[in-house]
C-alpha cells in the first residue's frame, strides 16, 4: 500500500505514536529501524479496515437513531 | 445474576436491550448518571465494544478489553475492543439497567490516552496548540 494515500487523506497520527507507521517521526527513522515493508502494508490495511469499521458503526447507529423517536415513544 | 443499578457509571460496561437493532451489543459508558436526580441527565455517551480481532491490537483507536475469565475486569465472554473513534450519545433507556463490570486501571489509562489523542485533547496536543497560538500573536 502506498503511504502517500494516507497523507492525502490526512495522517491521523502525525507524531507516529501508537505504532502508526505513517507518522512524521516514523518516516524520519533510520531505515534499519523501520518495519519490513510487508508489515507496514499489513498494518496499513488493518488501520484502514478499523477506520471503515468505525464508520460503519456510526452509520448503523445513525440509521437506528432515525427511528429512535418511535422507539422512545413506546417506552 | 449480574448486579442491577439505577445509575450508569463511567468506565463501566453496559448492554443494549435485546430489541435495539444495532450491530453491537455492549458499550463502554463515558458518562456518569450518578447525579441524575440532581442534574436530570438522560443521555449516555458511550463507545461501542466490538469483537474486532488481532488486527485491532495495535490500532491507535481500539482499546482491548480482557474478560474477567482471563484476569480482566469485565464480564465479557471473549476479548473485545472499545472503538474509541465511534463515540455516540443516546438516551439511557436503550440500555439494560445492569453493568458487566468496570474496566481495569490499565485499560482506563489506555482509553483516556487514545480518546484524548482522537479528540485532539491529549496533554501534548493541547500544549502544542497553545504553543502555536502564542506564536501567532
Amino acid at each position: 500500500m502506498n503511504s502517500g494515500n494516507f497523507e492525502l487523506s490526512g495522517a491521523p497520527d502525525p507524531k507516529g505514536r501508537y505504532g502508526n507507521p505513517y507518522g512524521a517521526e516514523a518516516r524520519d527513522k533510520d531505515s534499519d529501524r523501520r518495519e519490513p515493508l510487508d508489515e507496514q502494508a499489513e498494518r496499513a490495511a488493518n488501520y484502514r479496515r478499523n477506520r471503515d469499521e468505525s464508520l460503519q458503526l456510526c452509520n448503523d447507529f445513525h440509521a437506528f437513531y432515525g427511528s429512535h423517536a418511535a422507539y422512545h415513544a413506546e417506552l | 445474576m449480574p448486579p442491577t443499578t439505577p445509575n450508569f457509571n463511567r468506565y463501566y460496561i453496559y448492554e443494549l436491550r435485546p430489541e435495539v437493532p444495532l450491530p453491537f451489543q455492549y458499550v463502554l459508558s463515558l458518562t456518569s448518571s450518578e447525579l441524575d436526580y440532581r442534574y436530570r441527565t438522560n443521555n449516555l455517551t458511550f463507545a461501542p465494544i466490538i469483537p474486532a480481532g488481532p488486527y485491532a491490537d495495535r490500532d491507535p483507536y481500539r482499546v482491548p478489553l480482557v474478560p474477567a475469565s482471563a484476569g480482566g475486569g469485565v464480564r465479557l465472554n471473549r476479548r473485545m475492543y472499545v472503538a474509541v473513534d465511534a463515540l455516540q450519545t443516546v438516551n439511557k433507556a436503550v440500555f439494560l439497567p445492569s453493568h458487566l463490570g468496570r474496566i481495569t486501571a490499565g485499560e482506563e489509562r489506555e482509553l483516556v490516552e487514545k480518546l484524548g489523542h482522537w479528540l485532539g485533547m491529549s496533554r501534548q496536543e493541547v500544549g502544542e496548540h497553545r504553543k502555536d497560538a502564542s506564536a501567532d500573536k
